[in-house]
């Protein structure tokens, strides 16, 4: 006689051996008891150590992990050489003394990405502001993602840059999440990263202080794009395909001044770069951004801030 | 095309991990290794979980949360050092070693058809409903896959059930064109077999 959840699964099409598994199953109460939330997250920080590295050769990536900062300087300065003499941008990468695969990254940037450089040496702005929100983005895609890789290099193009020509270079809004233990150690480790190299200008903010950011990412790039970014992903590439985006100075000004203004109540990072060295650091620091403690009231984050 | 999306599909160029068959994560494994393998166990871990529960309630009763959850662990631990080392096509086959050795034969029978199912399932072509027939077999099907899955893509019960009658036409569909009967025999110790 079937029971009722073979009658339920069968009506669905599943076949008979998965019928007759699943319904073995529920009688041996193998539904009965679900994994923790967080075991995913468990087993890849157990096992991480004990996976196998491939060397990389052509891929993308490889190509991306050599640039050197010569490397990027050097391109910075001929793209600005050939906007003043304005040349053909391709024409001249070509000739640059740059090992091909490097170049070829660099040649990936699309022009109007450099143009943000040309917006901040004219108006003498930072080339761009950008509010990374840890509720919308996970830090740890900063890590392995192509795209999101792709963009913090351009972002390492476009400050080199403006720094070249006396400009402050972009500046990074962090808005942290509300609750500490919602990060992982991935998160912190590529946090702490971010922080330590970064060529823009960051700062931390707690959830309750964030106002109208603490729901989305916003980027906004020269004097007149916006991109926005709401809601909860699972993964960088539909975070991406999310993304909103719109040309109006108006809207773009108004945002780099409400970003300027949500900077003030935030904690600026750059003291603090030298002194993070491990995912443990980078966890200390969000913690007391979250519990609003400052550096001198933190014995922990104060000897993050001596030891830069 | 928007600037972003310029930026991104220049490196991008590559599908979401959770659409890729088990087949292609190795060639994303070199530029990707912990995202590839945390996929790997967002996939297989709520399956090989049943099976530890299985092997826990026999060997231990009554079988814990935190024993359980050992032994899923101590499974990955056991296989990582292998993981994407050998043919990619038999990755299955050789975790499925790993549960026979951490846990038992037993516990893997518990779980076997549903875990090789996974394998063509990620070629079906339609996102939907290799969405809602994936996220259902990696929690092992259960009594009540159409609530389950109404209740986690936020749709109507009834059109849950409509998209998995469609993806389990699909999936037998592609279990009949995309492999050969050799192919799925050795990729699935025999698990599945075509109809026709």
């Amino acid at each position: 006689m079937q029971t009722t959840s073979e009658e339920k699964l069968r009506d669905l099409g599943f076949p008979d051996e998965v019928i007759q598994e699943t319904v073995r199953a529920e009688k041996r109460g193998l539904f009965d008891m679900e994994p923790s939330p967080d075991l995913v997250e468990r087993t890849v920080a157990r096992c991480r150590n004990l996976l196998r590295r491939i060397p990389l050769s052509d891929e993308t990536n490889a190509a991306e992990e050599s640039l050197s900062e010569p490397a990027i300087k050097a391109f910075a300065g001929s793209v600005f050489a050939v906007q003043k003499a304005e040349a053909e941008l391709f024409q001249a990468l070509k000739a640059l003394p740059m090992a091909t695969n490097a170049r070829a990254e660099m040649e990936r940037l699309p022009i109007d990405w450099l143009a943000t450089a040309t917006f901040a040496r004219q108006k003498r702005l930072r080339p761009l502001m950008m509010v990374d929100n840890h509720n919308v983005i996970n830090p740890a895609w900063w890590d392995f993602d192509s795209g999101l890789r792709a963009f913090r290099l351009a972002c390492r193009v476009v400050n080199t840059i403006a720094q070249q020509n006396g400009v402050p270079p972009a500046a990074v809004l962090m808005v942290l999440r509300p609750d500490i233990d919602s990060y992982t150690q991935d998160d912190f480790a590529a946090i702490g990263r971010l922080v330590g190299s970064a060529t823009s200008d960051i700062w931390m903010i707690p959830y309750d202080k964030a106002g109208e950011y603490r729901d989305q990412d916003v980027i906004v790039l020269g004097q007149e794009r916006v991109l926005r970014l709401r809601g909860a992903f699972a993964n960088p590439g539909d975070a991406f395909d999310a993304f909103r985006e719109s040309d109006n100075s108006a809207i773009a000004t108004q945002l780099r001044e409400n970003i300027g203004q949500s900077i003030l109540k935030a904690v600026e990072l750059k003291h603090f770069r030298s002194g993070i060295r491990r995912w443990e650091d980078a966890r200390t620091l969000v913690e007391d951004v979250i519990r609003q403690r400052s550096a001198m009231q933190s014995a922990a984050s104060s000897r993050l801030l001596e030891s830069s | 095309m928007p600037l972003l999306q310029t930026i991104y599909k220049r490196f991008k160029r590559k599908p979401s991990l959770d659409r890729l068959p088990f087949e292609e994560l190795a060639e994303r494994y070199k530029s990707e290794p912990v995202a590839v393998f945390e996929e790997f166990v967002r996939r297989m871990q709520p399956l090989i979980f049943q099976a530890a529960l299985d092997f826990e309630t026999r060997a231990h009763p009554p079988a814990s949360d935190a024993e359980v959850e050992e032994m899923v662990l101590k499974v990955f631990e056991d296989f990582t050092p292998e993981f994407m080392s050998g043919d990619p096509s038999m990755v299955l086959v050789s975790f499925a070693a790993a549960i026979r050795r951490v846990l038992d034969d037993e516990a893997f029978e518990a779980i076997a058809t549903r875990y090789y199912h996974q394998l063509p399932l990620y070629h079906m072509k339609d996102d939907q409903q290799r969405r809602f027939l994936s996220a259902s077999y990696q929690n092992g099907v259960g009594p009540t896959p159409a609530e389950d899955m109404a209740q986690r893509f936020q749709v109507p019960v009834d059109e849950a059930q409509r998209i998995i009658r469609d993806g389990n036409r699909s999936l037998q569909d592609v279990i009949e064109s995309d492999f050969t009967e050799d192919e799925l025999s050795e990729m699935t110790e025999g698990r599945i077999r075509r109809r026709h």
